[in-house]
C-alpha cells in the first residue's frame, strides 16, 4: 500500500493546532486589533485544511483494491505493558474517512457560518477553542484504530459538548441542561466500556489463535475484526451481551430512547453546535461504532431485533414530541432523535452501509436546517419561538427557500437526499429477516413503524416550515403581552453590545404600557440583557454571506446528495465492498401488505405527510395551538411535556438518588465505615506524633539517632554475614559480570584503573 | 577454621585494643574518683601561671578572617597542584603532553583567577568595613552611627529592587 | 626520561557537565560585570546553557545499546541510566531556576550568585550520577552538597535559613564520614574503587574481603542514605527544608535526591551478589522511611515540613524500586526508577514553586494558616497545586499514579510482597496530610489574615505549567518514556 498515509496525523493535527491557538493567543488575536475576524478565520482554516487533506486521502485510499482499503498508521506506543499493547495508531479505511470527510466538510461549513453567528459574542475565541477541540475530538473517535482511541475520542466530544451546551454558564438553565447531557451520557458509558472490557476478555483469553501480527493488540481493530468471527462462534449469549453492553453506549451518544432526553436540552447550546454536534457529527458516533463492529451487531440476531425495536420506537416517540415543540430548535432536536432512530432500524436490520448513508444524508439536510434556523433566530432577535414567526419568506428570501430544499429532503420528497436514504432503510428493513428473536420478524415491524414514522415526519417538518415562513400574518407583530416575556430559551446571554441595563433603571411604565417595580424587574434578568426585543416594529433582515454561504452549500448537497451515494450502489460498494458482510441481503420488500410497492408507500408518506401539514398550517397559526397553551388539545399537552417521561425519569433520578444516598450514608457510610476510619485515622496520627516527638531541632539528637541508625545497620550487616562466616560467593541471585540487565558487557573506550 | 584463623590473626591486636582501653579509663575514672578537689579561684582561672584572662574567650571577632583562611586554602592547593605539574613539565620533551597539559592548567588556573577576581569584586578582603559590609549587598538597611555591630541580623529586611 | 601518557578523552561525554560548569562560572562573571541591577541576564543566560546542557545529553542517547562506555580511566561512565539522571538533573536545574527570581525579589534576597552557585551544585549532582567510580561519586556528592549548604543560608537576616544551613553542614559533613570510611574499606576488601571491578572481586574474594566489603558498604550506605534522606539519617531533612529558602529546597528534593538515588541504585546494584547480607537491613530501612516519613507527617502545620517528610516517604517508594531491581535483575530494570524520579521531581518542583508565593515584600510564613486563600490569590498556582497534590497521592491519570503502580509491580514481581503493601497502606496514609495542604490553599477563614495580592509572575506560571503539563505528558506518554529510560 503506497501514498502518503502519515498525512492522517495532520488531519487531527490541524483542528488540535486550531484549538491550541484559539485557547492560548486567542484573547490576544482579538484585542490586539486582529479582531473577531482574524481569530474567527484562524479557526476556520484549521478545518478547512483538514478537509483538503481527507479529501486527497481517500482519493489515495480509492486508488487501492477494494480489500486492501485497511491502512494502519502507526505513530507510537501508547499503552505496552506485558500482556496488552495498545499502540497510537490511525486506521484509515472507507468508513473512517467518510466519517472524516463528514466532519471536516460540513464542520468547516458550520465554523465559517458561526464566525458571523457568534459575531456579537463577548467569548468569541472560547466558543471556537471548544469547537476546534470538537472536530479534533471527534476525528481521534473515528480515525483511532482501538477502542481505547475510540473512547477517548468518545469522551472528548462528551466534553466538548458539555461545554457547548453551557457555554452561557451564566443562566442557570443551561448550565443544568449541560450536566443533564453529562450525566444521562455517564449511562452510556457504562455500557460501553462494560461492552469494550467483555471483548477485550474475550480477545485476551484467546491471545493465541489471534495470528501472527497480533501482538497482544487486543483492542486494535484490525485484530478484532478478522478474528471476532471465530472466536465468538458458538458463543451467541456473550455475543448478545456484548452488542447489547455496546448498544446502550451507543443509546446515550445517539439518543435513543431510554437515554435520549438529554439531546432537546442541549438546544440551550449556539445554535452551530446544535448543527454540528447535535446533528451532523457527534450524535452519530453511535451508528459509526455498530458500523465499526458490525460484525458482532451481525452475528446476534437478538441484539439486532432490540436495536430495530429500539429505532423504530425512538423514530415514532420523537416524530410524535415534535408536534407539541413550538420552539423551533426543539423541533429540529426531536427530528433528530427520531431520523436517529431511523438510522437504528437499518443497522438492525443488518444493512450497516445505509445507516451511514443516512448518516450522510441527515448530516447534510439537518445541518442546513439548524444552520436556516439559526439564521431565522438571529434575524428574529434570539427569539426561538416559532409562534412568533411566519411570512418570513418575504424577508429571509435566502434562508428560506434553502431551507425550504433540506425540509423537502428531510420529508422525503422524491430525488432529494432523504429520499433515497429513507427509501433503503425501509426496505432492507422490510425485505429480511435478520432482526428476529424466536422467528418473529421484529425488523419487520419496526420497519412499518419507521413507515409511519416517515409519514409524521412529513407531516411535522411541513408544520414547522409553513409557521416559520409562510402563512398569512406577521405574527410578532400581533404577540399578546401576557405572552412576551415567558420565553426563556433565548439565546443571547453574554453579548457585548453596550447599554447591557439602560431598561433597569426605567421607573414607570415600559413601552407595552406595563408599570414594573424594582423587585418584577429583577427577577427578570433576561429582559434587560436583550439587545433590542421582538415587538411590533422588529423588522428582519437577511443574513450576512459567512451564514447564508454554508446554508447554499448546504442545500445543494441535500439536493444531489442522495442521488449521488446511491446511484450504482456507489457507497454501498466503497464501505461494504463484495464479501465484507457476513448477512446476505435482500434489498426490496416483495410483497407488501395491500400490493402497493415500497416506493409507492413512501412516496404516499412524504406527499401525504406534507399534504396534511400544507391542510392543517396553509393558513398559519390556528388558535388551537397559539400562545394561550390552556386552549391546546390534550395531546399536544403531552406531546409538548414528552408524554411525562422526562419528568418521570428527571424525579425517579434526582429524588431517588437523593434517598438512596441519604441511606448509604446514615446507615452503611456513618456507622460501619467511618469507625475504623477515624479510629485509624487516629492510631496514624498518635503513632507519628511519637515518633515526631525525636525531631527536637537540636542537631546533636540528629547526629544521636542517625549513629543508633548506623549501629543498628551495622550490626544487621555484621550479624548476618557472621551466620556463615562471609563464605557465601554468589548470593542466591547471580548478577552477570558487565553490568546491569539489557547491556552488553563492559566496553571500556580505554584503559581500565 | 575461619574462626580460628582471624582471632590468631587479630587476636593481639584487639587484646592490646582492649587493655588499652580498660587502662585509660581505669586511669581517668580512678583519679577523678579517689583525687582531692580542692578549687580556688585561683585554680579555677584559665592561665594558673598567673596572667589574668581579659574579656570573654566567646568574643566575636570578623568573618573576614574565615575569608581570608580559606582564600588562602584554596590557593594553597594551586600550588600544590602547581609544584608536580611544573616537575614534569620542564623536563618532558614530548610537544603534544606539554599543549594540552599547559591548556588544562590554565584552565584550571583561570577558574581560580575567575574567584579570585569576585573575591575582589564582592569585597571579601577588603578590610575597611565602611566599604565592605557595604548593607545594599547584605541585602540590609545601613545601621545607624554604628556600622560593624554584631547585631544587623536582627533588623528588618529590605528588599534592593522590586 | 618520564614519558607521560595523554590519554584520550570522550569530549562528547563529559560535555554536559562541563557545559553546566561553564555557564556557573560565565553566570558569575555576568553577575560581576552587572551589579544589582537586575539578574535578568544571568536567568536568561543559565536557563539557555542548561538547555543546551540539556539537549547535549539528549543527543547521546543511543536506542540501541544500554551501555555506551566509559571514558577518563573510566571515571565517567555513560549509558542509559546515568543519561537519564543527568537529563533529570538538568530539568530540575531548569525548573527551580525559573521560578527564582521573582521569589527571590519578594523575599529581598535577590543575590546573583544563586544562579551559579545552583549550576555547581547541579554539576555535583551530574558528576555522581555519571560514574561507577566511587571516589567520583564522593566528589560529586561534596560539590553538590557544599554549594547546598551555601544556598540553604542564603537567606542571611533569617535565623531560621542561617540554622538550617548550620545543621545540614554539620550532619553532612558526619555522613560525608562515613561514605569516603566506607569507600576506603571498599577498596581494601577489593583493591579497586571502580564499582565493576568489586562487583567481580566478590566472586573471588575470601571471608576475609567479604567482610571488609560488607563492612565497607554498610558505611557507604550511611552516607548515601543521608543524602537520600532514608530513615534513620533523615533527620535533618525537615529542618533544612523549612529553614532553606524554598526555590533552594526544591532543588534540594529534586536535584540533590536524584543524585543521591543514583549513586544509591549503582552501589547496590554492584553490591548485588552479596544481597543475602544486606537485603534484610535495606527492607526495613525502606519500610520504616516510607512509614515514618508519613506518619511524622500527619501532625504538621507547615507545608514546607510536610512536604519534607514526604519526600522521605517518597525516598522510600523509590528505594523499594531499587530493591526490586537489585532482587531480580534480569527482569526489572532501572526505568522504574527513573520514571518514578522524572515524575517526583515534577511534582515536587511544581509543589515548592507554588509555595514560593506564600512570599511577599520580605516576609515569608509557609504555615497551613499563612498560605490560605492561595486560590483566590493565584487560581492558576492554586489549580496546578491540585495537580501537584495528585500525582504525589497517586491518584490517576497523573505520573504520579503510574509511578507507584511500577514500583508496586516491580516489588510484587521481586517477590517483595510486604514491601508493595506497606508503599499501598502508607500512600493511603498520606491523602489526609496532601489534602491538608490542599484545603488550606482553598479555604478562608472569616478572621484569617492572608496575603491579598498576588506574587505570581511569568517564571513561576511557566514553572507550574511545565510541571503540570510534564506529570500528564508523563502518564500519557509513559510507554515512550520507558523506551527512552532503558530496557526491562
Amino acid at each position: 500500500m503506497t501514498g502518503n498515509f502519515g498525512l492522517i496525523w495532520l488531519v487531527i493535527g490541524m483542528p488540535i493546532l486550531g484549538f491550541l491557538v484559539q485557547s492560548l493567543l486567542g484573547k490576544r488575536i482579538v484585542g490586539n486589533g486582529g479582531g473577531k475576524r482574524v481569530a474567527g478565520a484562524l479557526a476556520v482554516l484549521p478545518i478547512a485544511v483538514s478537509f483538503a487533506i481527507g479529501v486527497y486521502l481517500t482519493m489515495q485510499l480509492a486508488q487501492a483494491a477494494p480489500d486492501q482499503r485497511y491502512v494502519v498508521v502507526h505513530a507510537f506506543d501508547w499503552i505496552k505493558i506485558a500482556g496488552l499493547n495498545i499502540p497510537f495508531e490511525a486506521a484509515i479505511d472507507p468508513l473512517s474517512m467518510m466519517m472524516t470527510l463528514i466532519i471536516t466538510g460540513i464542520g468547516s461549513l458550520i465554523h465559517l457560518y458561526a464566525t458571523g453567528y457568534m459575531s456579537e459574542e463577548k467569548d468569541y475565541t472560547r466558543f471556537f477553542t471548544y469547537l476546534n477541540l470538537f472536530i479534533a475530538a471527534m476525528l481521534i473517535l473515528v480515525l483511532g484504530n482501538n477502542l481505547a482511541l475510540m473512547f477517548i475520542g468518545w469522551e472528548g466530544v462528551g466534553l466538548c459538548s458539555y461545554l457547548l451546551i453551557g457555554f452561557w454558564y451564566k443562566d442557570v438553565n443551561n448550565s443544568k441542561a449541560a450536566n443533564k447531557a453529562f450525566i444521562v451520557n455517564r449511562i452510556g458509558d457504562w455500557g460501553l466500556t462494560l461492552g469494550m472490557f467483555l471483548l477485550f476478555v474475550v480477545m485476551a483469553a484467546n491471545a493465541d489463535k489471534l495470528g501472527a501480527g497480533a501482538d497482544n493488540r487486543f483492542l486494535s481493530y484490525d485484530v478484532i475484526l478478522p478474528n471476532v468471527v471465530t472466536l465468538l462462534k458458538g458463543m451467541p449469549g456473550v455475543t448478545t451481551a456484548i452488542a447489547l453492553l455496546l448498544f446502550v453506549g451507543a443509546c446515550g451518544k445517539s439518543a435513543q430512547f431510554p437515554l435520549y432526553l438529554w439531546l432537546p436540552d442541549a438546544m440551550a447550546g449556539p445554535t452551530p453546535v446544535s448543527a454540528l454536534i447535535h446533528a451532523a457529527t457527534m450524535v452519530t458516533s453511535g451508528v459509526f461504532m455498530l458500523n465499526r463492529l458490525h460484525f458482532i451487531f451481525e452475528m446476534s440476531p437478538v441484539a439486532s431485533a432490540v436495536i430495530a425495536c429500539v429505532g423504530a420506537f425512538t423514530a415514532l416517540f420523537a416524530a410524535l414530541i415534535a408536534f407539541g415543540q413550538t420552539d423551533i430548535k426543539k423541533v429540529l432536536a426531536y427530528s433528530t432523535v427520531s431520523q436517529l432512530g431511523f438510522m437504528f432500524v437499518a443497522c438492525g436490520a443488518g444493512a450497516y452501509w445505509v445507516g451511514m448513508f443516512h448518516v450522510t444524508t441527515h448530516a447534510f439536510f439537518k445541518a442546513l436546517l439548524f444552520l436556516g434556523s439559526g439564521a431565522v433566530i438571529h434575524a428574529m432577535a434570539h427569539n426561538q419561538d416559532m409562534r412568533n414567526y411566519g411570512k418570513l419568506a418575504k424577508y429571509l428570501p435566502i434562508t428560506c427557500w434553502t431551507m425550504f430544499i433540506g425540509y423537502l429532503a428531510i420529508a422525503g420528497f422524491p430525488f432529494l437526499a432523504g429520499f433515497y436514504s429513507k427509501e433503503a432503510i425501509l426496505g432492507y428493513a422490510l425485505a429480511n429477516d435478520h432482526a428476529s428473536i424466536d422467528g418473529v420478524n421484529l425488523g419487520y415491524y419496526a420497519g412499518m413503524v419507521a413507515l409511519f414514522a416517515a409519514l409524521l415526519t412529513a407531516f411535522y417538518m411541513t408544520r414547522m416550515t409553513l409557521l416559520t415562513f409562510f402563512g398569512n400574518q406577521e405574527r410578532w407583530r400581533l404577540i399578546p403581552a401576557a405572552a412576551h416575556h415567558d420565553d426563556h430559551a433565548h439565546d443571547d446571554h453574554g453579548h457585548d453590545h453596550g447599554h447591557a441595563h439602560h431598561e433597569g433603571h426605567d421607573h414607570g411604565p415600559d413601552k407595552h404600557g406595563f408599570f414594573y417595580t424594582d423587585e418584577e424587574l429583577a427577577a427578570m434578568p433576561h429582559e434587560h440583557e436583550h439587545h433590542h426585543d421582538l415587538d411590533e416594529t422588529h423588522k428582519p433582515h437577511e443574513v450576512p454571506p459567512s451564514m447564508w454561504f454554508p446554508l447554499v452549500v448546504l442545500a445543494i448537497l441535500s439536493a444531489v446528495g442522495g442521488f449521488v451515494l446511491a446511484n450504482n450502489g456507489l457507497l454501498e460498494h466503497w464501505l461494504y465492498p463484495e464479501g465484507t458482510t457476513l448477512l446476505k441481503l435482500e434489498e426490496h420488500p416483495h410483497h407488501l401488505p395491500g400490493g402497493l410497492s415500497l416506493m409507492g408507500y413512501s412516496l404516499i408518506a412524504a406527499l401525504g405527510g406534507i399534504l396534511i401539514g400544507a391542510i392543517f398550517y396553509i393558513k398559519g397559526l390556528s388558535a388551537k395551538e397559539g400562545w394561550d397553551e390552556s386552549k391546546w388539545n390534550p395531546f399536544r399537552k403531552l406531546a409538548r411535556d414528552q408524554f411525562g417521561y422526562d419528568a418521570l425519569m428527571v424525579n425517579a433520578a434526582v429524588q431517588g438518588g437523593d434517598d438512596l444516598g441519604l441511606a448509604l450514608w446514615k446507615g452503611a457510610d456513618a456507622k460501619l465505615v467511618d469507625g475504623p476510619v477515624n479510629g485509624s485515622g487516629w492510631f496514624a496520627g498518635a503513632l507519628g506524633k511519637i515518633i515526631g516527638s525525636l525531631q527536637t531541632g537540636f542537631v546533636r539528637m540528629y547526629a544521636l539517632v542517625m549513629l543508633v541508625g548506623v549501629v543498628l545497620l551495622l550490626g544487621a550487616l555484621g550479624y548476618a554475614i557472621s551466620r556463615d562466616g562471609g563464605k557465601s560467593v554468589t548470593g542466591y541471585k547471580v548478577m552477570p559480570p558487565g553490568g546491569p540487565v539489557g547491556g552488553p558487557a563492559v566496553t571500556r573506550s580505554q584503559g581500565g584503573n | 577454621m575461619q574462626t580460628e584463623q582471624f582471632w590468631s590473626t587479630y587476636g593481639g591486636i584487639l587484646l592490646l585494643v582492649g587493655v588499652a582501653a580498660v587502662l585509660c579509663g581505669a586511669m581517668v575514672t580512678l583519679s577523678w574518683v579517689l583525687g582531692p578537689k580542692k578549687l580556688t579561684p585561683y585554680k579555677a582561672s584559665p592561665y594558673e601561671c598567673g596572667v589574668a584572662p581579659v574579656g570573654d574567650a566567646k568574643e566575636r571577632f570578623p568573618i573576614k578572617f574565615y575569608l581570608v583562611a580559606i582564600v588562602f586554602i584554596l590557593f594553597d592547593i594551586e600550588v600544590v597542584f602547581l609544584w608536580p605539574w611544573m616537575t614534569v613539565f620542564k623536563n618532558s620533551t614530548d610537544l603534544q603532553f606539554m599543549i594540552t597539559s599547559f591548556t588544562s592548567f590554565a584552565l584550571y588556573m583561570l577558574t581560580f583567577i575567575v574567584g579570585y577576581v569576585y573575591v575582589i569584586r564582592v569585597g571579601a578582603i577588603d578590610w575597611d568595613e565602611t566599604t565592605s559590609l557595604e548593607p545594599a549587598k547584605l541585602g540590609l538597611e545601613p545601621v545607624e552611627g554604628d556600622s560593624n555591630s554584631p547585631e544587623v541580623s536582627s533588623l528588618p529586611a529590605v528588599g534592593v529592587t522590586a | 626520561m618520564y614519558k607521560p601518557v595523554i590519554l584520550p578523552i570522550d569530549w562528547s561525554m563529559i560535555a554536559p557537565v562541563v557545559l553546566v560548569a561553564m555557564v556557573g562560572i560565565i553566570a558569575l562573571c555576568i553577575e560581576m560585570a552587572r551589579p544589582k541591577k537586575n539578574n535578568n541576564l544571568i536567568v536568561g543566560f543559565t536557563l539557555a546553557g542548561l538547555a543546551v546542557a540539556a539537549i547535549a545529553i539528549l543527543v547521546q542517547f543511543d536506542m540501541d545499546s544500554y551501555r555506551i562506555g566509559e571514558t577518563l580511566s573510566g571515571m565517567v561512565t555513560r549509558d542509559r541510566f546515568s543519561l537519564t539522571m543527568q537529563l533529570l538533573v538538568v530539568i530540575s536545574a531548569f525548573l527551580s531556576v525559573l521560578f527564582s527570581e521573582g521569589y527571590l525579589r519578594e523575599k529581598r534576597i535577590p543575590f546573583g550568585e544563586f544562579y551559579p552557585i545552583l549550576c555547581w551544585s547541579a554539576v555535583g549532582a551530574m558528576v555522581m550520577v555519571a560514574t561507577q567510580n566511587l571516589l567520583m561519586i564522593f566528589l560529586g556528592l561534596e560539590v553538590l552538597s557544599i554549594s547546598l549548604y551555601v544556598l540553604a543560608g542564603m537567606s542571611r537576616s533569617e535565623n531560621k535559613s542561617e540554622e538550617s544551613a548550620l545543621k545540614y553542614l554539620l550532619l553532612g559533613a558526619f555522613a560525608s564520614g562515613f561514605l569516603l570510611y566506607g569507600i576506603a574499606f571498599l577498596y581494601g576488601g577489593s583493591g579497586s574503587i571502580h564499582l565493576d571491578t568489586i562487583r567481580q572481586s566478590w566472586a573471588v574474594g575470601n571471608s576475609g574481603s567479604h567482610m571488609l566489603l560488607l563492612f565497607g558498604l554498610g558505611l557507604v550506605l550511611i552516607g548515601l542514605g543521608f543524602k537520600s534522606s532514608l530513615v534513620p539519617f533523615h533527620m535533618w531533612t525537615p529542618d533544612v527544608y523549612q529553614g532553606a529558602p524554598t526555590n533552594v529546597t526544591a532543588f534540594m528534593a529534586a536535584g540533590s535526591k536524584i543524585g543521591a538515588i543514583a549513586a544509591l541504585w549503582r552501589v547496590l546494584d554492584a553490591m548485588g551478589m552479596m544481597q543475602q547480607y544486606w537485603m534484610p537491613a535495606m527492607f526495613w530501612i525502606a519500610i520504616l522511611t516510607m512509614t515514618v516519613g508519613n506518619l511524622i507527617a500527619l501532625g504538621q502545620k507547615d507545608v514546607k515540613r510536610v512536604l519534607g517528610y514526604s519526600s522521605i516517604a517518597h525516598a522510600g517508594y523509590i528505594l523499594v524500586g531499587i530493591l526490586a531491581h537489585v532482587r531480580e535483575p534480569m527482569k526489572i530494570g532501572s526505568d522504574t526508577v527513573s520514571y518514578y524520579l522524572l515524575s517526583y521531581a515534577l511534582m515536587t518542583i511544581g509543589a515548592f514553586a507554588v509555595i514560593t508565593l506564600s512570599a511577599r515584600a520580605g516576609k515569608e510564613g509557609t504555615k497551613f494558616g499563612d498560605v490560605q486563600g492561595l486560590w483566590h490569590r493565584a487560581p492558576l498556582a492554586a489549580g496546578s497545586l491540585i495537580v501537584f497534590m495528585a500525582s504525589l497521592i497517586g491518584i490517576p491519570p497523573t505520573s504520579g499514579f503510574i509511578g507507584k503502580l511500577l514500583i508496586f509491580k516491580d516489588a510484587m514481581a521481586a517477590d517483595l510482597a510486604p514491601l508493595a503493601f506497606v508503599l499501598a497502606v502508607n500512600s493511603i496514609i498520606s491523602v489526609y496530610y496532601y489534602l491538608g495542604i490542599l484545603r488550606s490553599m482553598f479555604v478562608v477563614d472569616e478572621e484569617g489574615e492572608y496575603v491579598r495580592n498576588s506574587a505570581m509572575n511569568n517564571g513561576l506560571k511557566s514553572a507550574c505549567v511545565i510541571c503540570m503539563v510534564g506529570i500528564f505528558g508523563a502518564a500519557i506518554f509513559f510507554s515512550p518514556l520507558m523506551q527512552l529510560f532503558g530496557t526491562r
